[in-house]
């Protein structure tokens, strides 16, 4: 989930909350939040690239620029 | 008038009995940022809004309705055939002394729904940005479902329900902005 370039947009966003010696459990490292592809879009712009209609309505929408899959981002971590 | 289609919008499938799972999937059902209290809320809006987006909130509204179905499908296989121990230990042994095994309209602490989840406010961009805000807030629960979940064939049915929410969001945000528009109006300088 870490992304160490940061010239390359990614909509999984993360921070490092502040952690004390004096918590209980062992510290989170990265805290993620998603920023998805909606925000950064004002009014859709007409002739946007489409998936094929089944794989639209699978997807959930027509756009691809709209398509944002999501993954538990704290799966590795089993403690 | 609707028209209705006697189908899910999106397949349900659950790999294994897991009433526990059904527990967290009813905040999606009964609780404060869920499909009911969203269809409600839009469906409401329609009568005081500019006519340019009524349609929006009658076609978003809709599915909101499909998506309820989606959910109480959902929490139905995943405590079907259940005993009433099995419950007990997912902890939802006070929904089955109150519902048996019928779904009802509360969160996944049991906190019934209540009209005060929701508002009409008759002001169109505060009434959108509200409902911009529950789609991101239905975005946000959705995630965390699919983190709690261990169920691949019902965090596949969550991850489409998630992209619904972003598409719509998108599209209040395209109202506020058809609202915002002024080219029909007489531009006196």
């Amino acid at each position: 989930m870490y992304n160490p370039n940061l010239n390359q947009f990614t909509p999984i966003k993360q921070y490092k909350p502040f952690h004390s010696t004096f918590d209980p459990c062992p510290p989170l490292k990265r805290k993620y939040y998603r920023t998805p592809p909606n925000l950064y879009i004002n009014f859709q712009p007409p002739n946007l690239e489409q998936f094929p209609p089944y794989e639209a309505l699978m997807k959930g929408t027509l756009w691809k620029a709209l398509y944002d899959y999501y993954e538990n981002p704290y799966k590795e971590r089993k403690s | 008038m609707w028209v209705y289609e006697k189908k899910l919008q999106y397949p349900v499938k659950v790999s294994k009995c897991n009433p526990t799972l059904a527990k967290y999937l009813i905040e999606q059902y009964g609780g404060a940022d869920g499909e009911l209290a969203a269809a409600l809320r839009y469906l409401n809006q329609r009568y005081s809004i500019p006519d340019k987006v009524v349609g929006l909130l009658t076609d978003i509204g809709t599915e909101e309705f499909a998506h309820l179905e989606m959910i109480a499908t959902m929490i139905v296989k995943l405590t079907k055939d259940a005993t009433p121990e099995q419950l007990r230990e997912a902890g939802i042994g006070e929904h089955y002394v109150n519902h048996d095994s019928a779904v009802f309209y509360h969160n996944s602490a049991g906190v019934p729904w209540t009209a005060a989840y929701i508002q009409a406010k008759g002001d169109p961009i505060a009434d959108l940005y509200e409902d911009i805000a529950a789609e991101e807030k239905a975005r946000a629960t959705y995630q965390w479902l699919i983190d709690i979940s261990d169920d691949p064939d019902i965090n596949d049915s969550l991850r489409f329900l998630r992209e619904r929410e972003i598409v719509h969001s998108l599209r209040f945000r395209e109202a506020v902005e058809l609202l915002k528009e002024d080219h029909d109006q007489k531009k006196i300088f």
